[in-house]
C-alpha cells in the first residue's frame, strides 16, 4: 500500500484531453452567446402577458353571460306562447337571435313537462 | 501537488482561455488520479475530468484565495466522483484484475509506475466493497497522500468521521486481502 501512496497514473493522451476540455468550454461560451441573442424584448413579453389575461377575462365573462341567460324562468315573459317559432338552423342570425331561440326551447320543454304532468294527474283520478 | 499561480486564476476570472488552458494542464492530472482511483474507469474518469474543467470555469468567481486552488479543484471533482458513484455503481473485480493485483503486489520494484489499466484492476480488487465516503477517504488519505485538514477541507466531514470512515475501509481491505491470501507475513 506504501507503494501506491502517491504515484499519479499518467493522463493518456493528456494533450487531446485538455484540447476537448477547451472545446467544451468553447462551446458554453458561444451557447450563453446565442441565449442572449435570442432574447426576447420586455414590450413584447409584457404584450403577451396582457394578452392572456385579457382572453382569459373574456372567455370567463362569456361563460357567465351564457350561465345567466340559461335561467328560464325569471327572465321569461308570460306571454311566451305568442312568441314567432324561430327556425332550428339560422344562418344569419345574430348572436342575439341564438339566446332567443335557446330561450324558446327551454320554454317549450318547460311546457311539455307541465302537460306531460297534468296528463299523469289526470291518469291517476 | 502543484500550487497554481493566483495571478493565473485572476487572468482565468477574467476570461483569459490561454491561461485557463494552463490551469488544465497543470491539474488534470491530480484531477484524472483522483477520478481514476475514485470510479475504476478511464472513460468515466476522463469524463470527471472534464466536467471538473467546466464546473471550475463556470464557477472562477466564487473561489475564495484564501484556500489552496488545488483543494476547490479536489472538491469540485470528488463531489463529481461521488454523484457517478451513486448513479453507476463500478463493476466489480473479475478474475483478470485479481491477476493484474497479484502481479502488482508481487513485484519488488519500489521505482514502478503502475498503468491506468492496472489502477483500475488494484482499485476494483480493493474497494469494491466500500462505500462512496470510505472510498474517497480512502483515496485522499491512503492513495494521494493528503493531509487530514486538507481532507477536512475537500470532504466537508470532520477529524472523527474521517477517522472512522477510514478505520471501516482499511478493515474492509485488510479483511479482503486476508481472503485473497496476503496474509501478514506476504
Amino acid at each position: 500500500m506504501e507503494r501506491l501512496k502517491g504515484q499519479m497514473p499518467v493522463v493518456p493522451d493528456a494533450d487531446a484531453l485538455t484540447d476537448s476540455i477547451m472545446a467544451a468550454i468553447e462551446g458554453l461560451d458561444s451557447g450563453s452567446k446565442h441565449e442572449e441573442s435570442r432574447h426576447v424584448p420586455m414590450w413584447i413579453t409584457m404584450l403577451r402577458t396582457v394578452s392572456s389575461v385579457a382572453a382569459v377575462i373574456l372567455v370567463a365573462l362569456f361563460i357567465h353571460v351564457d350561465s345567466v341567460e340559461e335561467d328560464p324562468i325569471s327572465s321569461e315573459p308570460a306571454n311566451a306562447s305568442a312568441k314567432v317559432i324561430m327556425p332550428d338552423v339560422c344562418e344569419e342570425c345574430t348572436p342575439a337571435d341564438i339566446f332567443n331561440i335557446k330561450r324558446e326551447r327551454i320554454q317549450k320543454r318547460k311546457e311539455r313537462e307541465i302537460l306531460k304532468n297534468k296528463l299523469y294527474a289526470s291518469y291517476k283520478f | 501537488m502543484q500550487q497554481t499561480d493566483i495571478e493565473l486564476i485572476n487572468r482565468c476570472k477574467a476570461g483569459d482561455k490561454t491561461a485557463f488552458r494552463i490551469v488544465v494542464q497543470n491539474c488534470q492530472g491530480m484531477v484524472y488520479s483522483l477520478s481514476l482511483k475514485m470510479l475504476a474507469d478511464v472513460e468515466e474518469a476522463k469524463d470527471v475530468v472534464q466536467d471538473t474543467f467546466i464546473k471550475v470555469w463556470q464557477n472562477l468567481d466564487s473561489y475564495d484565495e484564501h484556500y489552496a486552488f488545488n483543494t476547490w479543484v479536489y472538491t469540485i471533482a470528488s463531489r463529481l466522483c461521488l454523484d457517478r458513484l451513486r448513479r453507476v455503481r463500478p463493476i466489480g473485480p473479475v478474475d483478470a484484475d485479481e491477476r493484474v493485483f497479484e502481479t502488482v503486489a508481487d513485484d519488488t520494484d519500489p521505482e514502478r509506475q503502475l498503468e491506468s489499466s492496472e489502477w483500475v484492476s488494484v482499485i476494483k480488487v480493493l474497494a469494491d466493497e466500500l462505500s462512496g465516503k470510505q472510498r474517497l477517504v480512502f483515496t485522499l488519505s491512503q492513495l494521494e497522500g493528503l493531509e487530514t485538514e486538507q481532507i477536512k477541507e475537500i470532504t466537508g466531514l470532520d477529524a472523527d468521521q474521517i477517522k472512522s470512515n477510514l478505520y471501516a475501509a482499511k478493515k474492509n481491505i485488510r479483511e479482503r486481502l486476508i481472503k485473497m491470501g496476503y496474509g501478514k507475513d506476504r
